[in-house]
């Protein structure tokens, strides 16, 4: 079937802020979907309020809304835009759910809009829990067997029909409470009564226990005409019981027989079938070991992290060939771009193995509760490919930024066997470090096996690394040796360190190419990933294509974590395409399998594989690049740079001394002293005593802070003696090696600025000023450009000290600085003279393509011959603010309280015409709910109790009901504002928890005087406010920028929404 | 725990006709094995494919790395029939120990000579370019050139003879409505149960049975199983077909029973540069236009040009690269397939071929 001649105008939802189980994926899948939609001739439309993304750049459609997404407002676009048709499965459950709530609304029918790859039908069956259960009864594919119960008795019933261990489910608890396996009629009448107590409705679901099975997943595609094939199978390394965000994930599955892979592959059709898939589908199974019996878990009838995955991991564009599907075309009509000569009806035939894992933020939390489970904890992900299974779970582990280059973990490996056998049990992030280190300790696979139900093939191979280990250890280093142990993924450095001798011989990493088959056909895409053969195909390739145009290799910035997002991606992304068009081929290493940076066809050549100094010195061995460009990889790609200047490599732009010049605290301070610029004043540290002399000598309160760090890593500000020992305990135990800077504390406005610098000019495309005060982390800040109550007198001073600075440094690319603003005076705080977080969305509102600009001063173009002029860059006309959006809900035991440390996942951007209207929307798309009536709850810290009156005062005349703690309420009384005093958590009820259980508090206004232990009430009482979902502001700023939200007279409704291909 | 590795055993070396040597380390029995080099690309699939009659006189290289991850069951249905099997990596502790043996240990076993450790890929893209090469298992280099002379001049032996079943094997079903005779040209037997299920009683005949003996006890319809090698190489057999043709019933062929049907019809065949082995190969319906995702695994082809439109219908092609996949013929009730209709992966796609056989077995009995 051809494409449909009916559709010529499509709006394509987006999936909004990155969140834990909702990132970059989405901007991967939605920036195909457009491009697939645009290559038809297809005007494109797109919402998503989420500004780092590629896919909200000019190029990639025609018409683009960086707008709240929700109901009211995407009916509006349609109203305005009028579109044929709306694309929803692109935009994860966000897409999907808007795409559901738009049919339901009757727009959809009113407008004649068709809903494309989205029949409403088969999304309630695959969504809907019973319409589900039904349709796989229909069709003879096994459920896990459940019932809702309403009394012990009948759970026991139930229980003795399908037999133990059952799970119990109590209905409406928060995060699961009350739940658990029972394995007798007398556990399961134990749990059961507590569970149902804990149900708000009395009601608790009984399902068979699958605890053990193994956990499958099949990505599938299917057409219209009902052709259909599976892309990829997936195994969980981690039994059912994990989510599979946070599991580690081998692609294909390695240990199911022949009969179970075509059971599972056939059931997978058979349901995408039965439910009518016109697109890409998930399927997750749990099958038991060694029986034939399985259960299908979940389908989800849409674009996922499992399908960028299965893309990734197999070459085949899931999201392109869905959309194509979406517009009418078959399976057998859609040419496989990476052969060239084969049809996306050939299902991929994989040569190696392919390993995903996962990028958890507890180094950043270091309270937070690191058990996982069914509740995905995950921010981002690696993945790796080998010609073993030992090759590429070496390769993630040191791919995934947690300073290791082998599965020893360096808190784990004074333990011994006993202390390391009773952790196993414990399922939290480190657990397969712990199995590593247990079974180098000498605890048997049987026993992890029987602990754990890993499969055995799997404890294996961990196994085989642990024996190489010692194998090296015994000092002796043969040729033979050497080879198997870079087969198995050792790094020379660990082989060096474990043996004591030089390796034998030099290698360099061949490359093998991904090709969605294995070989059987010519590809035309490189795609390469490492290997130790010696047929290396990417050096092939290379003397097959010869091409006198110069190569430049791009770093790019590995996994998503809290501090390095998605925005460094969309620069390394704009970067390769600048090189591209400037005549230059351009190379991108990196190992994100969630983003468009790692799409086969971004790059010239793309190489998937760690960013480590010894990974990336094989990829320059074998590309002879002419230069590199690490500025915009994040920190990631920033730590090569001492290695790259080592090997030779000239990096482009900015030296890499400029980095450290701004990075080491003392050329730092040498450097602005030359400049005559100030900072806040500060000292260098090594232990807590000198911690605590030189914070008394500054004076409280101080920021501490170890040197080199991201997104505020390990940052604090202390306000006494306590806070001071509390974190340099911290510090000295993480075996930092860097020492720790404290700074005199400046409460003043924080200004953001990023230039442009070509090495004599430099333009700002514009001055960011965050609407709270110094303190809270940039990332965590609400922003708005272009800057509201700056003077002209600071603005002239922040773009001197810029220049200034970039000059100084010879910055030639992208620099930001981050100022406050104290007493009438500019400040520096830190210079980083690389991209950041905010150049996506300045670049998009201000109209100054930042990383374009960028990457040609590198090649050595002049910023006055761009056009877009020198110095501050005029003001736009339209006002943007970023709000920055949190994944707390996720995060058990984790304080939301902002501070110096970054604790966001996301963004997402307000664009209006005035500050108040931008904010609005900001604050909206964020996803506050601004209800203007009800109650909030205030409890303030000493030292913000004055200012918190105006604030209460505020609400109580918006008609508020103010309920505060003893202290705060006894203040506002006193200055004649009504207030009810409600007792502390640690008081007897009723108390704070009985009162936000109660649904009477619509925000909570909380600041505390320290502390992120998760003990304490100020932290408890955060806590509790994010599970019942009510807003929890926790500056006295950014509850004054809600409330000025409240008070105004119109709403979302009443403001323009913005194209910004208009702008 | 055993803790031999497979570093330990012997070096060994894949000799390629045009020279070329991949050095890695014996796997299975250790002997000499001469074979045509062809690859097949299935992830999962690895006791079934060493069983597989139409790899006689092959060797067998697995795409995927990873091979016997699951072990392998002590017990197979049928004896191993590929002249030697070429993998990356083979697991020397399966998930089921316990039940299976290793991959290794059942090729000493069943005395197939095997090769672990070089780079399958590597070998595969060199069959890709240059086609289906001759190749042999050693475990020395030395005489290089009477090896080299060796392979040049190997063909893969008409295998049929030796895979086929040594007297007539009749299974029967309960309430069965057909009769159906099978000369047995090195089928797999999985096959069957699809037409046990449709209620056939079936036997099967030796390849080389005569059309009389065949038709002796008058069945109501005949098939023409897959086998191994050239179809050229069997004049006689093709004899026997032109007479099944004559005798009017119904008629089912799949791999090479549909290309020897062709050729007894008078099509030609080509061999295919490297063969389709694997299972995952699109192969188009032309009467709905439905892609079938089917598992194959041949080298040669029903010529397309050379099917004569008045002979037979093209029913199925290859999505790939085009080749005939299935024939529906004209002057007589025939339907042949080159995919295996009835294997692994996608059989729910291609399982609708046993009942329009069925069909043309119930309208024989109609008109009889």
């Amino acid at each position: 079937m051809p494409k449909r001649d009916d559709i010529k105008k499509v709006l394509v939802i987006g999936s909004g802020p990155i969140v834990i189980g909702q990132a970059a994926e989405f901007d991967y899948a939605g920036t195909q979907a457009c491009r697939a939609l645009k290559e038809e001739g297809i005007e494109v439309v797109l919402i998503n309020s989420n500004p780092a993304t590629i896919m909200t750049d000019k190029v990639m459609a025609d018409h683009i809304y960086i707008e709240p997404l929700r109901l009211d407002v995407v009916k509006r676009i349609l109203e305005k835009e009028r579109p044929d048709s709306v694309l929803a499965t692109l935009g994860g459950q966000t897409g999907l759910n808007l795409g559901m709530e738009l049919k339901e609304d009757g727009i959809l029918d009113r407008l004649n809009i068709k809903l494309l790859g989205a029949n409403p039908e088969t999304i309630r069956k695959a969504e809907d829990r019973q319409a589900f259960k039904d349709t796989m009864e229909e069709i003879g594919e096994p459920c896990i067997v459940s019932k809702v119960i309403e009394t012990v008795e009948d759970a026991l019933a139930f229980a003795d029909e399908i037999g133990y261990p059952v799970v119990v489910r109590p209905a409406y608890t928060l995060g699961g409470t009350g739940g658990g396996f029972a394995h007798s009629r007398e556990e399961l009448h134990d749990i059961c009564e507590v569970g149902l107590r804990a149900s708000m409705i009395h009601q608790a679901l009984i399902e068979k226990s699958i605890a053990g099975w193994k956990e499958i997943e099949y990505e599938t595609v299917r057409d219209a005409n009902g052709n259909c094939i599976t892309v990829c199978s997936m195994e969980n390394v981690d039994p059912v019981g994990v989510h599979t965000g946070d599991s580690i994930v081998v692609a294909p599955a390695q240990t199911l027989t022949a009969p179970e892979a075509v059971m599972l592959r056939s059931a997978a059709l058979n349901i995408v079938t039965a439910l009518g898939i016109e697109g890409g589908c998930n399927v997750q199974f749990a099958l038991k070991p060694n029986s034939m019996e399985y259960a299908v878990i979940e389908v989800n009838p849409r674009l996922s992290r499992s399908s960028a995955l299965a893309s990734k991991a197999t070459g085949y564009p899931i999201a392109k060939v869905a959309t194509k599907i979406a517009i009418g075309y078959t399976l057998d009509e859609i040419v496989n771009t990476v052969t060239g000569n084969t049809y996306a009806c050939n299902e991929p035939a994989v040569d190696y193995c392919v390993l995903k894992f996962p990028k958890w933020p507890f180094d950043k939390f270091v309270y937070g509760n690191r058990t996982i489970g069914t509740q995905m904890k995950a921010t981002g992900e690696v993945m790796s490919i080998g010609t073993s299974f030992e090759l590429a779970f070496m390769k993630a582990v040191r791919s995934i930024e947690l300073g290791i280059d082998t599965p020893n973990l360096p808190k784990l490996v004074d333990l011994s066997k006993e202390e390391l056998h009773d952790m196993i049990s414990h399922c939290d992030d480190e657990r397969i470090f712990v199995i590593y280190q247990a079974m180098k300790k000498g605890v048997s696979a049987e026993e992890v096996h029987k602990i754990t139900m890993i499969d055995h093939w799997f404890l294996s191979k961990l196994k085989k690394i642990a024996t190489m280990e010692a194998e090296l250890a015994k000092g002796e280093l043969t040729e033979a040796k050497y080879m198997q142990a870079k087969r198995l993924g050792f790094l020379d450095k660990t082989i060096e360190k474990l043996s004591g001798q030089q390796p034998p011989i030099h290698r360099s990493a061949a490359y093998k190419m991904v090709d969605t088959c294995a070989a059987e056909f010519d590809a035309q895409t490189p795609y390469f990933y490492s290997t130790w053969d010696d047929e290396n195909e990417a050096a092939l390739h290379i003397a097959e294509n010869p091409s006198d145009k110069k190569t430049i290799l791009v770093f790019g910035s590995g996994p998503i974590r809290i501090g390095q997002g998605i925005e460094f991606d969309y620069c390394s992304v704009h970067c390769v395409k600048t090189l591209k068009e400037r005549g230059y081929e351009a190379i991108i290493a990196n190992n994100n399998p969630e983003t468009v940076s790692t799409d086969f066809d971004t790059s010239d050549r793309l190489y998937f594989d760690p960013l480590t100094p010894e990974d990336v010195r094989s990829v320059v061995d074998t590309e002879k690049p002419y230069a590199c460009v690490v500025q915009f990889g994040g920190q990631t790609a920033i730590k090569l740079s001492q290695h790259l200047n080592e090997m030779g490599l000239q990096i482009l732009g900015t030296p890499v001394d400029s980095i450290d010049a701004a990075e080491d605290k003392e050329r730092f301070d040498e450097l602005l002293e030359s400049l005559n610029i100030p900072r806040p004043k500060g000292e260098t540290v090594f232990t807590t005593e000198e911690a605590l002399e030189s914070a008394n000598r500054l004076g409280y309160p101080v920021l501490l802070r170890p040197s080199y760090v991201l997104g505020g890593q390990n940052m604090i500000i202390a306000h006494t003696d306590a806070d001071v020992k509390e974190y340099m305990g911290i510090i000295t135990s993480h075996e930092i090696e860097n020492p720790v800077l404290i700074d005199k504390y400046m409460m003043g406005t924080e200004v953001e600025v990023d230039a442009i610098c070509d090495g004599e000019d430099f333009l700002i495309p514009g001055i960011m000023e965050h609407v709270e005060r110094a303190g809270i982390h940039s990332g965590d800040s609400i922003s708005v450009y272009p800057s509201q109550t700056i003077t002209q007198k600071h603005k002239d001073t922040i773009v001197k000290y810029t220049a200034d600075m970039a000059r100084a440094l010879k910055v030639v690319g992208l620099v930001n600085v981050q100022y406050v603003i104290y007493d009438d005076q500019v400040y520096v705080i830190e210079v980083n003279p690389r991209s950041s977080r905010t150049v996506p969305y300045i670049s998009k509102v201000t109209g100054v393509p930042m990383v374009d600009l960028a990457t040609r001063c590198m090649l050595g173009e002049k910023l006055k011959d761009m056009g877009y002029g020198t110095g501050l860059y005029p003001e736009a006309d339209y006002v943007s603010v970023k709000v920055p959006v949190f994944s707390f809900e996720k995060l058990k035991d984790v304080d939301v309280a902002l501070g110096p440390e970054m604790k966001s996942t996301g963004e997402v951007l307000g664009i209006a015409k005035t500050f108040q209207d931008a904010l609005l929307k900001g604050l909206v798309a964020a996803g506050y709910k601004l209800k203007k009536q009800g109650g909030v709850l205030i409890s303030v810290r000493d030292s913000d109790k004055q200012e918190t009156l105006g604030i209460a005062d505020r609400f109580a005349k918006l008609g508020f009901e103010i309920y505060a703690t003893s202290g705060t309420a006894h203040m506002l009384n006193k200055n004649m504002i009504a207030a009810s005093s409600v007792r502390k958590l640690s008081e007897e009820g009723p108390n704070i928890a009985d009162l936000l259980e109660s649904g009477k508090v619509d925000y909570v206004v909380s600041t505390s005087e320290k502390g992120r232990l998760p003990a304490l009430d100020s932290v408890k009482l955060r806590r509790m406010t994010v599970e019942h979902a009510i807003p929890c502001l926790t500056a006295l700023d950014t509850a004054t920028a809600v409330l000025s939200c409240l008070e105004m007279d119109h709403t979302i409704d009443d403001l323009e929404l913005v194209d910004i291909t208009q702008i | 725990m055993t803790e031999h590795t497979q570093n330990k055993v012997s070096k060994a070396y894949l000799v390629l006709e045009d020279g070329t040597v991949y050095e890695g380390y014996s796997m299975g029995k250790s002997a000499k094995a001469v074979g045509e080099v062809v690859f097949n690309t299935n992830c999962s699939t690895y006791q079934d494919l060493l069983s597989d009659p139409t790899y006689s006189g092959q060797i067998v290289v697995q795409t995927y790395p990873l091979i016997g991850n699951r072990g392998v069951d002590p017990n197979p249905s049928s004896k191993l029939a590929a002249s030697g099997y070429i993998v990356r990596e083979w697991c020397v502790e399966p998930t089921d120990a316990h039940e299976y043996i290793t991959l290794d240990e059942f090729l000493k076993r069943d005395g197939i000579t095997g090769l672990c450790g070089i780079d399958t890929r590597s070998l595969t893209r060199k069959i890709r370019k240059n086609g289906v090469m001759n190749g042999a298992i050693v475990d020395s280099l030395d005489h290089m050139e009477e090896l080299l002379q060796e392979l040049k001049e190997y063909r893969v032996p008409p295998a049929i003879g030796k895979v086929t079943v040594s007297e007539p094997v009749r299974m029967e079903v309960e309430n069965a409505k057909y009769e159906l005779a099978i000369p047995d040209y090195g089928m797999r037997r999985g096959i069957l149960q699809f037409l046990q299920q449709r209620g056939c009683n079936i036997t099967l005949y030796p390849a080389y049975t005569s059309a009389q003996e065949l038709l002796k006890n008058h069945p109501d319809g005949i098939m023409l199983s897959d086998g191994p090698g050239d179809p050229w190489d069997n004049p006689e057999i093709i004899a026997i077909i032109k007479e099944l043709i004559a005798s009017g019933k119904p008629i089912f062929g799949v791999g090479l029973g549909h290309q020897l049907l062709g050729v007894a019809c008078g099509f030609e065949i080509e061999k295919l540069p490297v063969g389709h082995r694997g299972s995952n190969q699109p192969t188009r319906r032309l009467d709905t236009g439905r892609v079938l995702i089917t598992s194959q695994n041949h080298g040669y082809t029903v010529a397309k040009d050379s099917v004569k439109e008045e002979v037979a219908e093209i029913t199925h092609l290859n999505v790939n690269d085009g080749t005939v996949e299935g024939l529906r013929y004209k002057g007589f009730p025939a339907i042949t397939v080159q995919f295996e209709p009835s294997d692994g992966n996608g059989y729910q796609d291609t399982a609708y071929i046993f009942d329009e056989f069925v069909a043309m077995l119930e309208g024989g009995k109609a008109n009889a």
